[in-house]
């Protein structure tokens, strides 16, 4: 048996869909896993064939991009889901920051991931009425506007480097 | 999104879980004596 390379999540950027239907959920931006209060997700393998033959992230993946859940370890990365839409009238989305854990593809921005669960979300200010349901997952909920967004960026960037998991 | 190129395959094993554990509500237990006050 082998001992794990860390004994703590790994800590990533992401962005999410808010689901508004009879209980207010986490999507995800590109496909359509929902994210479930108190259960972490679990990747799988979406390439074409390859359900049940291998467990996700593989590396190499047959499918392209490659399998697991997505986290970025640089914040501008998920700047193109945000802000097309970080305004009044757009989708609703938000961000926040992932705990990655299991087997885990590191790559040169970020991971791949097989177990995922959010950290802490940051809603926009205008989205502010789904703060209190968005408590269902039991992690912080912090609503930011265009203004104050980048020093709560900041201040967690700083909890991070200081506290457990991987250095931003 | 975008994360680069893979650069190895590594094993997370958190010691603690990572998924908040919600703390159970404690209801208080309904008193069959209680005095019924109009309210």
């Amino acid at each position: 048996m082998n001992a794990p390379d860390y004994a703590s999540p790994l800590v990533g950027w992401r962005a999410w869909r808010i689901l508004d239907g009879e209980v207010v959920r986490l999507r995800s931006a590109v496909y359509e896993a929902v994210w479930e209060p108190g259960s972490p997700l679990e990747a799988v393998c979406r390439a074409p064939g390859s359900y049940e033959k291998h467990e996700s992230p593989c590396d190499p993946c047959p499918h392209n991009p490659g399998c697991g859940i997505y986290s970025s370890t640089d914040v501008q990365k998920i700047r193109q889901y945000l802000l097309p839409n970080w305004k009044p009238g757009g989708a609703k989305m938000l961000f926040g920051l992932l705990n990655s854990w299991g087997t885990v593809v590191e790559c040169s921005t970020g991971y791949r991931a097989q177990y995922a669960y959010p950290r802490c979300l940051f809603l926009p200010c205008d989205s502010h009425e789904y703060a209190r349901e968005l408590e269902d997952y039991g992690v912080p909920v912090e609503c930011v506007g265009e203004q104050d967004r980048f020093l709560a960026l900041l201040r967690v960037a700083r909890e991070i480097e200081h506290g457990r998991g991987s250095p931003l | 999104m975008e994360i680069g190129e893979p650069q190895r395959k590594i094993t997370v094993e958190p010691v603690e879980d990572p998924v908040p554990t919600r703390e159970p509500v404690e209801v208080p237990a309904e008193d069959p004596d209680r005095e019924l006050v109009p309210g």
